[in-house]
């Protein structure tokens, strides 16, 4: 949570008109010292503010709140307020979290018993509604009308919380950041093209000669899968046997992915069929060879 | 156009029961919030019905739409009734204040990325596997649970399927074989149209993120960028994970972001929401969620905010892997393409040292060849920072790059794989979920940075004029803003 978030939380506030104050009680002097204020500068005192803004009720906190000089408060209110410039409004705008409703929006501690304070920076967002609606906080009941004062007017951004002037390596930073996200958005329309060519392309082919994963067999072992495949049946299970200069591993998951659901057993003598690629592999005891498809072929068990 | 409409009606299943999740999680249904709920609703309902299907398939209880999405809504609706008013609250928007120009420009490209979309889904379904992951593991994993709907078969269990990576999670491969169950058959032709569903869904929950904390013209751009993105669209074309985990790993670091700016939890619960989803896509998702985990972290270090909701971030991101790994090491198969143990033995670390230098000049030639622009507009958003002085999303975007290159050298450092083959299959993937990642979060960064500034000559308002009036309070005395 920083002074920008708080901004757009109360800018938000501002825009809906709503939210969840409490049911403070100030005098109307008060509010005429803060709007007399706007025209002054003096040196920054948020607990001050914190003080007149929120609960006044006990009689302590509200002679303090008296004592307050109209200088402090408007500047919080008109100048802007950066959250290192103050080490405690830092700190509680650190401690707050925000909370939305469908409706609302609130700033609030992490959780009910948290002893971090957030009062300050909830002042700081009461302070700025104050100056950008000119309306007393709502909730905030005033014990008689007030009849004076001075207002000096509000600027398009949001008084009390303005950032930092926007200099010339920022601007050319954030225009180059746009430029380069405008490209990619533009490669990725580019891309749409390219892809829809592919498709084109692909469309012309028969799906049997698309280039899939057998194109990483040679020809005879592709021609051996395919000619397997349809001989071999969901209930099978198959041996593997590997002669010389057959690629174990791949050939494997070839199988694997083309037999399936047939299952792979361990050995020959569990299975219904026997497969066997490479040079010199000779069909074990019990199982006829079916089919020869190059160096490959296909047994089945005699019944 | 059979297929099509069966794939379309689960798609449009899932995100019903995804709008049900994000209203069950704390996006409140308002117009305010109605694009992100509508933007959100399609991939967390099919990262729903991901979690429910691998679960269903662990348990034996099957992959059918007709087992996994009754399911998926009955846990939406058990949260909705147990959650009751209960529901998180969500990040503070940044104010939407634009001219009808910048409103059609979001349109404009938000329909671009609808046709990008729309063209890669078509291209996906012409497109017949040929990638080695895409039919040796994720096709071969989505067969058999389209076939079998459990992990207890001999793909998963049986030693001899070991080359296929039994031990790989699920999640990716659950939701394919729920596509081919749409459609009545396992065609190897339209199995990777679900990673293309992914991608489109992706990128229209990146702009839905995205537009809340950053003007909505630019948030359609970078989500324009994300789904026409050439390495990422070629990958997911192969039927890769690597695409997918870097959409999830994306969109969790991205809301993580968003939870370290706003504080809101439901940003962290929807970034665990992703980033459990990367962990169960792939192992490297892990590493990436654990780099997000820490550089949050290291964000808040110094800060007063409570460490608590991290912690259990943590557990709700990584115990479902954790207890994904331990299911496969309970079936007796597990990934000896790492040596864990190499990483405590010193002896190992100096006489492997080179693997870390060859590693990272791979990894960042990847970088450097494929993401180039994602590499400028990082750091572009990192200057921007700190020109504005606004460290901490900074630091926790940087830190979680550096934490995750360092997090996959590590992986290429303890291969038990020759390590060149390694690098040269692999490291062009994995550095899929740094370019993006990095992509979607520098849009916060960068907007973040620019919002604490105002123009160096502010425009005042007429009102602004200093004019001393009497009047009472309620009756303004000059026009307001």
């Amino acid at each position: 949570v920083d002074d920008d978030h708080i901004r757009r939380l109360a800018v938000e506030l501002g825009e809906d008109g709503k939210a969840a104050v409490g049911g403070p009680v100030v005098d109307e002097d008060h509010l005429e010292r803060l709007f007399l204020g706007f025209e002054t500068v003096g040196d920054l005192s948020i607990e001050r503010l914190e003080r007149l803004l929120l609960v006044e009720e006990r009689n302590d906190d509200r002679k303090h709140a008296r004592r307050v000089q109209a200088t402090h408060v408007g500047e919080l209110v008109s100048r802007e307020v950066k959250r290192d410039e103050d080490a405690d409004l830092a700190r509680h705008l650190a401690n707050a979290v925000t909370k939305e409703t469908p409706d609302d929006a609130y700033l609030t501690k992490d959780r009910r018993d948290s002893a971090w304070k957030i009062h300050l920076a909830d002042s700081v967002l009461r302070a700025s509604r104050v100056n950008l609606t000119r309306q007393p906080p709502p909730g905030v009941v005033l014990r008689k009308p007030i009849t004076a004062v001075r207002s000096r007017g509000v600027s398009d951004s949001l008084p009390g919380l303005r950032g930092r002037p926007r200099s010339l390596p920022v601007v050319v930073v954030a225009v180059a950041f746009a430029f380069v996200v405008g490209v990619a958005a533009l490669g990725s329309i580019f891309q749409a093209l390219t892809v829809t060519e592919r498709r084109s392309e692909l469309a012309a082919v028969p799906v049997a000669a698309r280039p899939s994963e057998l194109s990483w067999a040679s020809k005879r072992e592709a021609r051996a899968f395919r000619v397997f495949r349809s001989r071999i049946s969901v209930d099978d299970r198959f041996a593997l046997v590997f002669g010389k200069g057959a690629d174990e591993v791949f050939l494997r998951l070839l199988a694997h992915f083309f037999f399936y659901p047939a299952v792979e057993v361990s050995t020959p003598e569990d299975a219904d069929m026997v497969v066997a690629f490479g040079d010199g592999v000779e069909p074990p005891a019990g199982i006829d060879r079916e089919v020869v498809v190059g160096r490959a072929w296909l047994g089945r068990r005699t019944r | 156009v059979r297929e099509a409409a069966s794939i379309a009606l689960l798609y449009l299943a899932m995100s019903v029961i995804g709008l049900g999740a994000v209203y069950v999680l704390g996006i409140p249904l308002t117009r305010k919030w109605a694009a992100t709920v509508v933007g959100l609703s399609p991939l967390t309902g099919m990262l729903i019905c991901g979690f429910v299907a691998t679960t269903s398939a662990v348990v034996e209880g099957g992959v059918h739409p007709r087992v996994v999405l009754p399911a998926s809504a009955g846990l939406v609706g058990i949260v909705l009734v147990g959650a009751r008013r209960r529901r998180l609250s969500p990040w503070v928007r940044r104010p939407m204040r634009h001219s009808r120009l910048l409103l059609a420009l979001e349109a404009g490209l938000l329909a671009a990325l609808i046709g990008v979309g729309l063209s890669v889904l078509r291209l996906s379904a012409a497109t017949p596997l040929r990638e080695w992951d895409g039919w040796a593991i994720w096709a071969a994993h989505a067969h058999a649970l389209y076939v079998e709907g459990t992990t207890s078969g001999p793909v998963f269990t049986d030693p001899l399927y070991a080359g296929g990576h039994p031990e790989y999670p699920i999640l990716y491969p659950t939701l394919e074989a729920m596509s081919a169950h749409a459609i009545g058959r396992f065609d190897p032709l339209l199995i990777d149209v679900m990673p293309a569903l992914l991608l489109l869904s992706a990128a229209v929950a990146t702009w839905a993120v995205l537009r809340t904390v950053v003007p909505p013209w630019l948030a359609a751009a970078v989500a324009l960028g994300v789904v026409g993105a050439p390495a990422l669209v070629t990958n997911l074309q192969g039927n890769y994970a690597d695409g997918v985990v870097a959409l999830m790993t994306a969109l969790g670091v991205l809301l993580l972001a968003v939870w370290l700016v706003s504080a809101s939890p439901l940003a962290l619960a929807l970034a665990c929401l992703y980033l459990a989803a990367a962990t169960l896509v792939k192992a490297e998702g892990a590493v990436f969620a654990v780099a997000a985990l820490l550089a949050a972290l290291v964000a808040l270090s110094g800060s007063r905010r409570p460490l608590r909701p991290l912690a259990l971030a943590s557990v709700v991101v990584l115990g479902p892997a954790l207890v994904w790994y331990g299911v496969a090491k309970a079936r007796g198969v597990g990934d000896e393409s790492f040596d864990f143990a190499a990483l405590a033995d010193p002896g190992y670390l100096s006489g492997n040292a080179d693997r870390i230098l060859r590693a990272s000049d791979a990894m960042l030639g990847a970088l450097a060849l494929s993401w180039s622009l994602s590499i400028e507009v990082t750091v572009l958003a990192l200057l921007l920072g700190f020109l504005c002085r606004r460290a901490r999303p900074g630091a926790f975007l940087a830190t979680w790059i550096v934490l995750s290159f360092a997090g996959l050298v590590s992986l290429y450092l303890i291969s038990t794989a020759e390590i060149n083959w390694h690098l040269v299959t692999s490291a062009d993937r994995v550095v899929f979920s740094l370019g993006l990642g990095a992509f979607v979060v520098a849009p916060l960064i960068a907007i973040d940075a620019w919002d604490t500034t105002t123009p160096a000559t502010p425009r005042r308002s007429r009102s602004a004029t200093p004019s001393v009036r009497k009047t009472t309070v309620g009756r303004v005395a000059s026009r307001t803003p």
